[in-house]
């Protein structure tokens, strides 16, 4: 028992451990640029990250070095580039990725080709190369300067976890647009692109009709969370993470206002560096009710109780979660039960139900895939078994008339047998 | 004289033992040209079952919920299986090694059937010695010990239910024709119990429980009911009935199915008779006329009630309350039409003629002597004899694992054909040569008869064989065809023996063979069982004993290639996959998955969820996207087919597959066959298959990187060795599965089932290696 709960603290403590001294290594155009982002790099390395900044063409670059990677989290703020420097390339990258790590990308309406395949690898598909954002209504006025690119209007997902918020100023954007199928599983609009917007490339001829990204339809900040829990921001503009951005005063619709760049923009980074929204789940354990071992399996309609530790990862700190929506199936080809499990503040989930009337093989199941949260997967095999034959109620009353007949059946036949043999 | 009766029967079981040995031994040439080894498919249940017995117990196992077979139903082990062979096993396991015999399971397993084919020789000699006479008796445990049909499911590793069933089967038959000829109530239980142990064995009692009826019905048919035929047949009926009831796997269905109907009503129908004979006893002619006639108006109005219930209740079941299996012997066409999945299997298809002359050789020919002998001297034993050779007889023709059945009947008649004959020629020589015979004249009808009988001791004051003993032979003549009149127990028993002695010898009065035919007779019927011999030597050694988990094939060098791929396999998934890890095949390789790979399989041979088949035969027949999704559903993450196309073994998946979209198609109509046959109704995978059939997960899994493989041993890229062509899709790509493994003769390949990808690319990315689809 004790082990039990020893285990996974371990855990935790060595996830907290671990993520004190996260690795980032941040990949620009040009080294000497670095400086248009302190402000964003400085607030990530207060929360804790090691940032290492390179520029992409190096060609000592590697993430990968003798089967252990070097770095937890990879940001990519350079649109142009055509390739990587070193031994990086898309497939070492992809790799990166269904190892478990994440990366941050910005691009702006120079992206490369590269770029592109990068993001549609992540399921996001990025507008052609110099297409950018537009909107005549609600655009911003920075420096005086009213630019129909430099939207202000952004829709930011209602996912606080993720993004951070509510915000009241406008997070300001200038770039490049992207869209998700209408199926995507896992990628979200972590920052959507005003109803009146559409994305055009002005030096090419407009098609007739015009088949344009227009409206919300258009993601301007797209999270992805890989089934692994790796996660990848694609940014669609790379301004917006600058310092001009964090400390700009703009006029929207005649309303001078600061932005929400800075809060936003490192909210989310620290998301996609898995330092928020990071859920733990542990200890899966069940019971039959009056007994706390975990048995081999059930009998039918037996009364069980399902217990399961949740814990929420926030800057690396375990805390209980507390959410009302994880549900727990209880599945043989079908799922018999399917509830939400109740929580008692400290993180512990738990539900009691009856197992149903049917034997077979069942597993627990919860799958829970919360917006902004990392997904829960648990399976956990338990066969139902039915009665022994020796389980079964007994002597019974309703049976009685068929014991009596029985047994006087047995009567007769002694005593006429005995009558007839003995009785000459 | 007493030396000789005592020779006699010295040698008769001197005979029998040599025929139990004989019985035994000729079914070890599976272990002398293989090895010890658990044959085939089903015995591989009985063997994993028996293993589960010894280890846990006996309550464990009859409470088993075995949750690796049949993923996610589960299977309840104790409530669905026969018990007999596994409980046989079991305890001379136990037996074995209370007196520390250190032997394996699996040795025992392998030499019970053979170890029960030796006493099922003795059952035989027993039910003909009943029926007819000794010397019968031991034709017939000859013939039974080494009959083909029979050695077929009783070589050593052949563990199956067939292995102590036909034993079982003939027993409850020798304590039947025993019971009915002695009246006996001590052998009227040990019938009870040997039909308990019949039932607990196999499904086939079902055959027992409507035969015995059948001649229950003959007998008052023919007048020749009695109260010894009372003893025999009312007490198996009603305890009969309580001891299968309280067999799990028959429970209820011993008084709700069809199936046992006919000894129900056999039960009344004898009460009636017995009570109809008994009141005409005491009634004179006259008002006996009088009160039948008005019974009869009242019992007709009143059956014709009850049989209109009874119909109503069968009729309410829409097979008229017969299992799949029974409307199958009772309408041979209804299994192809109706329940796909008993037909597939091969032997529940009906037998070519010429399987007749292979599994029984020369008895084809005796039996229908024997029938004829039988009724030339029809007493209540012959009768029964005759009955169970006929209906044994229809129901091989239906399926061919019911040539089993037929072969103690073929055995038993044609000891019986053969025993008539050899009395004829031996008496004949002894009439011709009375002095030169006598001895052994005598010798063989002691031997024939019972040891130091009556036959003995008549013979030798007569050696000029015939008058004297043809006085007691007309009295005994008389004797069955008056059986209204209630025979004693005794004298029934004398009346046997001197019978057919005075046949032989009346005939041998009346139509003494010339010597030279009796001689030439003699000899051919000697040649005729050496022939016999030699071709039951050669089915048992070359036909009967390949285990059919290992596979020979021989040389151009008179070497054997040996393919040994299904344990290769079967090994792979042992060591190399995590122990959950669910297997998905055709359900034919079910039971050897459980065993030998010890993973949870998704159907096996115990085909009691159609549906459950019908998914695993719908992922075959469909696409790869669609066959994936139903194995994600399942959680199976290991697929194998089995595929004979490099080496050429006929029985792989390929060839079986029409099965699956059949039984598929039966609960999923969107699989059509049709769509898998050429226009002209062809099953082919060349050019000219479908595209449905090349483009099912069958196909692909069975073809995936073959092209390559055949060109390095054929010379030609994708000719399929057991189809004989090129197949019609050559560069197989899979997307969804991958392949992990394939046996070193490609006969079994097995496949893992992709993870659903980490991450969803877009079409953008999809240029480069497709994943699989994102639902799952």
């Amino acid at each position: 028992m004790a082990r039990q709960f020893l285990l996974p603290l371990f855990l935790l403590a060595a996830l907290g451990v671990t993520s004190a001294s996260k690795s980032v290594l941040v990949l620009l155009q040009n080294v000497n640029t670095a400086d248009k982002y302190s402000k964003f790099f400085g607030s990530l390395r207060d929360y804790g990250f090691d940032i290492s900044v390179k520029s992409v063409k190096d060609s000592s670059l590697k993430l990968k070095e003798y089967g252990t990677w070097l770095y937890d989290d990879l940001v990519l703020f350079a649109p142009p580039a055509e390739g990587f420097g070193g031994k990086i390339d898309r497939q070492v990258i992809l790799e990166f990725v269904d190892s478990g790590h994440n990366v941050l990308m910005a691009l702006n309406s120079d992206a490369s080709e590269s770029m592109r395949n990068l993001a549609a690898e992540f399921g996001i598909d990025v507008d052609d190369r110099g297409s950018k954002v537009y909107d005549h209504f609600s655009h911003a006025t920075l420096n005086g300067k009213e630019d129909h690119t430099l939207i202000a209007g952004g829709n930011v997902v209602d996912a606080p976890v993720m993004v951070g918020g509510p915000y009241k100023e406008p997070v300001l954007f200038r770039g490049i647009a992207s869209v998700i199928p209408g199926d995507a599983e896992l990628a979200t609009v972590a920052l959507g692109a005003p109803s009146t917007s559409y994305s055009h490339a002005p030096k090419q001829a407009m098609l007739e009709p015009p088949s344009l990204m227009v409206g919300s339809s258009i993601s301007l900040v797209t999270a992805v969370q890989a089934r692994n829990n790796a996660r990848v921001v694609v940014a669609g503009s790379l301004e917006m993470f600058t310092d001009d951005f964090f400390d700009a005063v703009v006029t929207v619709k005649g309303v001078s206002t600061h932005t929400s760049n800075w809060a936003f923009t490192v909210t989310m980074a620290r998301w996609a560096f898995q330092d928020r929204g990071v859920l733990v789940a542990s200890n899966m354990r069940h019971h039959l009710l009056g007994s706390d071992e975990q048995p081999w399996g059930y009998r039918v309609n037996d009364d069980v109780e399902f217990l399961v530790d949740v814990v929420e990862l926030d800057g690396g700190v375990p805390k209980p979660f507390a959410a009302d929506d994880i549900q727990l199936e209880f599945i043989m080809l079908n799922p018999y039960i399917r509830q939400p499990l109740q929580h008692d503040g400290n993180g512990t989930f738990s539900l009691r139900f009856k197992v149903p009337d049917v034997y077979g093989v069942f597993k627990y199941y919860i799958d829970y895939a919360h917006r902004g949260y990392s997904y829960i997967k648990l399976t956990h095999q338990v066969p139902v078994r039915p009665f022994k034959h020796n389980e079964y109620e007994r002597f019974l009353v309703c049976a009685y008339p068929y014991y009596a007949s029985a047994i006087s059946i047995m009567v007769g036949f002694f005593a006429l047998g005995f009558f007839y043999l003995y009785n000459k | 004289m007493r030396l000789y009766a005592k020779l006699a029967a010295a040698s008769k079981y001197l005979a029998l033992t040599g025929i139990c040995v004989l019985a035994f031994s000729v079914r070890l040439f599976s272990i002398v040209k293989y090895e010890s080894v658990i044959h085939e498919f089903d015995p591989y249940f009985n063997y994993r079952v028996t293993q589960f017995l010894t280890k846990e117990g006996f309550y464990e196992m009859w409470n088993w919920f075995d949750d690796r077979t049949w993923y996610p139903l589960g299977r309840v082990i104790g409530g669905t299986v026969y018990p007999g062979l596994i409980f046989t096993a079991g305890t001379i396991y136990r037996i074995l090694h209370f007196f520390h015999v250190p032997i394996h399971v699996q040795e025992v397993c392998v030499l019970t059937a053979p170890l029960f084919s030796a006493f099922c020789a003795l059952a035989c000699y027993g039910l003909v010695s009943q029926a007819r006479s000794h010397g019968a008796g031991l034709l017939a445990a000859f013939f039974v010990a080494i009959v083909p049909s029979y050695i077929s499911r009783s070589v050593a590793g052949s563990f199956d239910n067939e292995g102590v069933a036909i034993f079982a089967l003939v027993n409850v038959f020798y304590w039947f024709v025993k019971t009915v000829n002695s009246g006996s109530l001590a052998d009227a239980v040990v019938l009870v119990a040997s039909y308990g142990y019949m039932v607990m064995s196999w499904g086939g009692y079902s055959f027992i429980i409507n035969l015995l009826p059948l001649y229950c019905l003959a007998c008052i048919f023919f007048g020749r009911l009695n109260g010894r035929l009372y003893v025999a047949f009312a007490p198996l009926v009603a305890l009969g009935t309580a001891i299968s009831c309280s067999i799990p796997v028959v429970g209820f269905n011993a008084v709700l199915m069809s199936e046992h109907f006919g000894a129900f009503f056999a039960f009344i129908v004898l009460h009636v008779a017995l009570l109809v004979s008994y009141v005409r006893r005491m009634l004179s002619t006259k008002h006996f006329v009088i009160l039948a006639s008005m019974v009869l108006t009242v019992a007709i109005a009143l059956g014709a009630l009850a049989a209109s219930v009874v119909v109503a209740y069968v009729a309410k079941s829409p097979t008229l309350g017969w299992t799949g299996r029974s409307m199958t012997l009772l309408d041979p066409t209804y299994a192809s039409r109706f329940v796909p999945i008993i037909a597939s299997v091969s032997e529940h298809q009906p037998p070519q003629w010429s399987s007749y002359i292979m599994d029984l050789h020369m008895l084809v020919m005796l039996a229908p002597a024997g029938i004829l002998a039988c009724l030339h001297r029809l007493t209540d034993a012959s009768l029964f004899l005759v009955l169970y050779g006929l209906t044994a007889v229809y129901f091989s023709g239906v399926m061919i694992r019911l040539m089993l059945v037929l072969a103690p009947a073929v055995c038993c008649l044609s000891a019986v054909a053969l025993s008539d004959l050899m009395y004829v020629l031996c008496g004949s020589m002894r009439c011709w040569k009375p002095r030169f015979t006598f001895s052994t004249a005598n010798d063989s009808a002691t031997a024939a008869g019972e040891g130091g009988g009556e036959g003995a001791s008549k013979a030798p004051p007569t050696p000029g064989a015939a008058p004297s003993p043809a006085a007691p032979s007309t009295k005994d003549a008389v004797a069955p065809s008056t059986p209204d009149e209630p025979t004693s127990v005794k004298k029934k028993t004398r009346s046997r023996v001197p019978s057919k002695a005075a046949a032989s010898a009346a005939g041998s009065k009346l139509y003494a063979l010339p010597l030279l035919v009796c001689g030439a007779l003699l000899g051919m019927i000697l040649v005729i069982l050496g022939l016999y011999v030699v071709h039951c030597i050669h089915a048992s050694a070359d036909m009967y004993s390949s285990p059919s988990i290992v596979l020979q094939s021989p040389r151009r060098d008179g070497g054997v290639h040996v393919f040994d791929d299904f344990r290769e396999a079967y090994a792979w998934l042992r060591h190399n996959t995590h122990p959950d890890a669910k297997v998905a095949s055709w359900w034919d390789y079910g039971y050897q998955t459980t065993a030998m790979a010890n993973r949870t399989v998704i159907v096996d041979n115990n085909t009691w969820n159609t549906s459950h088949i019908a998914t695993v035969g719908r992922a075959m027949s469909s696409s790869e996207a669609k066959a994936w999704s139903i194995y994600r559903a399942l959680d199976v993450e290991y697929v194998f087919v089995v595929f004979g196309g490099l080496v050429g073994y006929p029985s792989d998946d390929i060839n079986k597959f029409l099965w699956m979209v059949r039984i598929g198609g039966g609960v999923y109509p969107e699989i059509k066959e049709p769509d898998y046959l050429t226009p002209e109704g062809d099953y082919r995978v060349d050019a000219r298959g479908t595209k449905t059939m090349l483009n099912s997960l069958m196909y692909k899994l069975s073809y995936y990187d073959f092209a390559d493989e055949s060109q390095l041993s054929t010379g030609q890229r994708g000719v399929d060795r057991v189809r004989g062509y090129l197949i019609g899709k050559l560069n197989v790509k899979l997307n969804y599965f991958e392949e992990v493994f394939t046996s070193q003769h490609w006969m079994m390949r097995i496949y893992r089932v992709r993870d659903q990808p980490l991450r969803d690319p877009t079409s953008r990315a999809g240029k480069k290696g497709k994943a699989a689809n994102r639902r799952g």
